[in-house]
């Protein structure tokens, strides 16, 4: 028997974790991970935050694991662009979908279209270095909104306040550092539908926000007297070690208006409406009451309308997963499936599965895609006996191999990488990299084929 | 019990809400006198094998009493 072959679509963690896992298991398999960008990593290189590079270095793992010489990288091809799912499908044995979700939910209200606002998604690429957000020309003034209780919102807000001096030797993005320099940021409002109890933060995200130097926090709707009975519950069952941590950080910041610049945390605060002439100027707010039972508890908008003064607005309230499957459908929360298997209306796609944020929905950190990727990869092992090793899917194989001969492969990105890396050594002060910000010198420093332009 | 090499991890915290018995510490929250655990942990991890699997949870751990009553 021929050894069977997967496809990873998807370079981000949940890929590189199922990889690794495909390469450990007893069964010996061929792994080729296909990605739509020059560059793999996905939301390690493009999400997380610059300022915290110990979270990065799990791409050091990511290294080992394409050194294994079962294991292929193809760059730069697009699902649906370049290859047809069904072409996968016929040419590999199985095929693991690690795409992520990357779709912004919006906020539904009116005034979402103006100039000044932002999606998470788009805000983080472009301080990133991401290629598809460089050109993002970001605006945001002195007082900016962040909507959303996450640790993306605690990102970006921590990224705004923080003295920009402090990451200049981070790899983020050149231009994004010149305008943070240039265009210091005053007030951030941070709102949250719901109550300091209810937030997705992680202690140690909000931890590292509220201990700023320099940052005066105040917040609204906070108080524990206001909690309702649910809350109470909520915060006192055994499982809310976390939540209690949380809620009781948040409390403790002082009830206040913003009185200067700084940061106001507004809880049962929900966005209503974007004005403006010909960009964001004002967002107006809805004050909020918690209904619904413990942990079920939704937020439904109340009389009491404000409004705030506001410069640029980002919109950091989660994320859906491309419908890849279904192109005309809208995006959703997961693709669905069974133990990682994906469903397609009531039946399985025989072959096809699914791990990460797509399979989970676009919550935990990047460790938990560990867990999520091996159960998905026991599930395929269990069925990979099933899937028919002819000739017939060697020879598509074969076909779909030519045509890909023009993807970047993994010592292509190794040349990015190290070109990366020489660039960040010469920065003043040094940094861990100097990204590389458009798709076209990527795909030339990858294949080779640049031309060293002065000044950099 | 099982340790964290505090240099290989990557501090994404995603280890600490799913521990049943919250025994996992971020680094912002150890005390002083919890900081010998800071070593202890780098040098255990240093000598035992790397836990792949998920480990069936320690008795004493899940119920104490349990243990206890039970005479283990």
């Amino acid at each position: 028997m021929s050894r069977p072959r997967v496809a990873i679509v998807g370079a981000g963690p949940s890929g590189f974790f199922a990889a690794q896992e495909l390469l450990d298991a007893p069964t010996e398999v061929f792994v080729d991970v296909f990605e739509r960008l020059p560059v793999p990593f996905g939301l390690v290189r493009y999400g997380v935050a610059p300022d915290h590079p110990k979270l990065k270095s799990v791409q050091n793992k990511f290294f080992a694991t394409a050194e294994d010489r079962h294991f292929n990288f193809f760059g730069n091809v697009e699902i649906g662009r370049d290859i047809e799912l069904d072409e996968l499908l016929g040419a590999y044995n199985a095929v693991i979908l690690a795409i992520g979700a990357e779709v912004g939910m919006a906020l539904g209200v009116p005034g979402e279209e103006l100039p000044g606002c932002y999606k998470a998604r788009d805000f983080v690429g472009w301080y990133n270095g991401h290629p598809d957000y460089s050109n993002l020309g970001v605006a945001l003034g002195s007082h900016v909104t962040i909507v959303g209780n996450g640790n993306v919102a605690l990102d970006v807000a921590r990224l705004l306040l923080k003295a920009h001096g402090s990451l200049a030797d981070t790899d983020i993005a050149d231009y994004a550092l010149a305008s943070f320099r240039e265009n210091p940021v005053e007030h951030v409002t941070i709102l949250g539908r719901r109550g300091p109890a209810q937030t997705k933060f992680s202690f140690k995200d909000l931890h590292e926000l509220l201990a700023l130097p320099g940052v005066v926090f105040t917040a609204s709707g906070n108080e524990p007297a206001i909690q309702t009975q649910a809350t109470v519950e909520e915060l006192n069952h055994p499982s809310s070690i976390q939540r209690r941590k949380v809620a009781g950080r948040l409390s403790s910041i002082e009830t206040a208006n913003p009185s200067g610049p700084g940061c106001h945390l507004a809880f049962q605060s929900a966005p209503v409406e974007i004005l403006g002439r010909k960009a964001v100027e004002t967002v107006k707010l809805a004050a909020t009451t918690l209904c619904g039972p413990a942990f079920a508890q939704r937020a439904v908008l109340s009389e009491g309308i404000s409004q705030i003064r506001s410069s640029a607005l980002i919109n950091c309230i989660g994320y859906h997963v491309r419908p890849l499957l279904e192109p005309s459908k809208t995006a959703s929360k997961t693709i669905s499936n069974q133990a990682g298997r994906v469903l397609l209306g009531e039946g399985l796609v025989p072959g096809l599965y699914v791990v990460g944020w797509a399979k989970r929905g676009a919550e935990g950190t990047i460790g938990a895609n560990k867990a999520c990727s091996r159960d998905t990869v026991k599930t395929l092992l269990e069925d990979l006996w099933l899937r028919d090793i002819s000739e017939d899917r060697s020879k598509r194989f074969e076909q779909l191999r030519r045509r890909l001969r023009i993807a970047v492969s993994f010592e292509g990105w190794q040349r990015i990488n190290e070109h990366e890396i020489a660039l960040g050594r010469t920065h003043s002060p040094p940094k861990p990299r100097t990204k590389i910000t458009s798709r076209q010198r990527l795909l030339e420093v990858a294949n080779h084929s640049f031309i060293n332009l002065p000044g950099e | 019990m099982v340790y964290i090499d505090p240099d290989v991890c990557i501090d994404c915290a995603g280890c600490i809400p799913v521990c049943p018995v919250d025994a996992i510490r971020d680094d912002i929250e150890v005390s002083q006198d919890e900081e010998h655990w800071l070593e202890l942990n780098r040098a255990r991890s240093a000598e035992l094998p790397v836990v792949k699997h998920k480990l069936e949870p320690l008795i004493s751990g899940v119920a104490p009493t349990i243990a206890l009553d039970s005479g283990q």
